[in-house]
């Protein structure tokens, strides 16, 4: 206490020096503290986005699609998966099948590459929440060879509820000898649902359509194969992450008899593993920014410091003999440069936690730039309103961070210091 | 009794890889209640000396003791804890913090000997009035004189009632007038609380103000005079 009280007057022996210093750090705890709530916010919208529209808790692959995975193998399709659905009915979780595949719709005026989803609509509906989202018309109907698209993909093709758009597929099937064959495809579809949903990949170029209209020669000559089982718990809560009983190894467990050794259930996180490291590295971008300019601020509070030692020779000597001792000595001065830190952060806190209020609760709009912008290519499952969220123990680790690095940068100073002689700093002039 | 006695005090400097013999052998005494000056031209030892009694510097050779214990071989952190608690500085420059006023720089010294602060307040502000800066207390050190400054520094030599005060060159930087204030009151001190003062100097008027005088010359005793 005795000590504190000093190194806090200290502080006002270079005013605008450690108003300039602790302005840096307040304004580097700031812009930590608003990017960090701001990416959180749109990480956990794209992942709660990610679960509820595309992925579910765990998705069920053969070995050899899931490892080939980004180029939408349909040829690496299993079949006979019904007892497993009824398993999972069983064990309280929802499993909807799909097909995905590739090709392009025709309309009119342009053709587009679309990546398409058939569905069973009754099982798709339970495990996602697509269909809440249909600004336009109807969600799939099993039998009816009508197409459901994100709003964005029907506005680039010029498309409405009730137009009819041609699919072009290339199917890519297996023969008993395990060549693939190639086989071209167009089925007439009408359009009979658009969706405007919280994901905007979702509202892109993807089409939905009924899995029953694709199984003979009219359509993808499935004959009762899929690509995936993607999986909800049934009282699973939309507006959380899964839980532990929701993972891969749980739901393993409960239908290992059942599952031929080709197939793997994948955990929703590894399945959009592309898409978490890439907005990490957004993070981690961020990130590094900040700390760039936590780094030159803490090089301000070690010119501060070193300054302070040298022009406080003869004080320290006097210091000295007035019997303060060495270890006290060090402690003055890395509490003044924690002060130098404690301030700034403390402002940069209070900045941070204004600025998270209105970003919480009111959020930036941009749903004008997106939709003028190509979603697809910006990877975040996010749409309009962008929120942040409270992460209170990184608002609170980083004022402590930023006092304790502060602090730190006074270890040159005091060695200094301390290596000063009495009777040498006495005469010092 | 004796409160300082050195044994064949030596001590050398290693100036620009020169070694400077400061002192050549000082055997000293100083009992209680004396007001000593330790006397002599510059670069004669006495500073060294008085650095040395008061545990600022370590010695080259031989024994100083300090109410009878020896002190040569003690560490540094024991060192500052001796200053802290038995000895009184003022020096030449006054050395106050600049950023205390003048009541926390008189308090400091029992801060750190972790006094109660009413107590050490009260205690301060009675000094204060001894030194004669009463009402002077929420100042800073650059808003008063020079000599209020030394006034300012006994206070705070004298406010953890050390058994020696040690002062190297007090009126150097002072008026003769101012000069003399000081000397009286260090005086004054020294009779009515029985404060054992020990002080350098190489200027008469403050030679007339000793009761003992020890005379330094090239690192040796020379001469001593008792008034």
């Amino acid at each position: 206490m005795k000590l504190l009280n000093l190194a806090f007057k200290n502080l006002s022996r270079h005013k605008t020096k450690t108003i300039i210093t602790s302005t840096a750090i307040a304004i580097g705890v700031w812009l930590y503290i608003f990017i960090d709530a701001w990416l959180s916010g749109i990480q956990i919208d794209s992942k709660r986005n990610l679960i509820n529209f595309e992925i579910g808790s765990v998705k069920i692959y053969k070995k050899e699609y899931f490892e080939k995975k980004d180029e939408i193998p349909m040829y690496e399709s299993f079949k006979n998966y019904e007892k497993i659905i009824e398993r999972l009915d069983k064990e309280g979780y929802n499993a909807s099948p799909r097909i995905k595949f590739t090709g392009s719709l025709l309309s009119k005026e342009i053709e587009l590459p679309f990546l398409f989803i058939g569905v069973n609509p009754e099982l798709e509906k339970r495990v996602f929440k697509t269909h809440e989202f249909i600004e336009k018309g109807t969600f799939v109907e099993d039998n009816l060879f009508g197409i459901v698209l994100g709003i964005k993909g029907a506005k680039d093709l010029g498309v409405d509820i009730g137009d009819t758009v041609k699919l072009s597929t290339v199917i890519d099937k297996k023969d008993e000898n395990n060549k693939i064959k190639h086989i071209y495809q167009v089925m007439e579809l009408r359009v009979i649902g658009i969706i405007n949903s919280t994901n905007s990949i979702i509202n892109g170029k993807i089409a939905y359509l009924p899995l029953s209209i694709l199984q003979d020669e009219m359509g993808l000559m499935l004959e009762g194969h899929i690509t995936e089982i993607c999986i909800r718990k049934k009282d699973a809560n939309f507006t959380e992450l899964p839980k532990n009983s929701e993972k891969a190894k749980f739901i393993e467990n409960k239908i290992k008899d059942l599952l031929p050794g080709d197939l793997i259930l994948v955990d929703w996180d590894k399945d959009a593993k592309d898409y978490i490291s890439v907005s990490s590295g957004d993070a981690i971008l961020s990130y590094i920014t900040i700390a760039l300019l936590l780094t030159l601020a803490v090089i301000g509070i070690a010119n501060t410091m070193l300054m302070a030692v040298t022009e406080r020779t003869k004080e320290i000597g006097m210091l000295k003999a007035l019997g303060t001792k060495d270890s006290e000595i060090s402690l003055l001065y890395f509490m003044e440069a924690g002060l130098i830190g404690f301030i700034g952060a403390f402002a940069g806190i209070i900045l941070g936690i204004i600025t998270n209020l209105y970003m919480v609760n009111i959020g930036i709009d941009y749903t004008e730039f997106f939709e003028k912008s190509n979603m697809e290519n910006i990877g975040y499952r996010v749409i309009g309103i962008f929120k942040s969220i409270w992460n209170w123990d990184k608002i609170v680790l980083s004022g402590i961070f930023s006092t304790l690095i502060a602090s730190l940068t006074a270890y040159f100073p005091v060695k200094r210091a301390l290596k000063i002689n009495i009777v040498d700093a006495l005469r010092f002039e | 009794m004796e409160v300082i006695k050195t044994k064949d005090l030596y001590k050398d400097y290693v100036v620009n890889k020169i070694v400077v013999n400061a002192l050549r052998g000082v055997d000293f005494v100083v009992k209680k209640k004396e007001f000593t000056a330790i006397v002599g031209p510059s670069g004669s030892g006495k500073s060294t000396l008085l650095h040395l009694i008061g545990c600022l510097d370590t010695l080259t050779k031989g024994e100083i003791y300090l109410n009878e214990k020896n002190i040569s071989s003690l560490t540094k952190d024991q060192l500052a804890l001796l200053r802290r608690e038995k000895i009184g500085f003022i020096f030449q420059a006054y050395n106050l913090i600049p950023v205390l006023t003048v009541l926390e720089n008189v308090i400091f010294p029992l801060t750190l000997l972790g006094v109660n602060p009413k107590e050490a307040k009260n205690k301060a502000l009675e000094l204060l009035k001894i030194v004669g800066l009463e009402g002077m207390e929420k100042r800073k050190p650059k808003e008063i004189s020079g000599g209020q400054q030394q006034r300012v520094a006994i206070a705070r030599a004298l406010i953890k009632d050390p058994e020696l005060v040690l002062a190297d060159e007090p009126t150097a930087n002072l008026d003769s007038k101012t000069g003399s204030e000081i000397l009286d009151l260090m005086l004054k001190l020294n009779t009515e609380k029985g404060i054992t003062f020990v002080f350098s100097t190489h200027d008469q008027m403050v030679m007339e103000y000793a009761k003992r005088l020890v005379f330094l010359r090239d690192g040796k005793i020379i001469k001593e005079e008792i008034k």
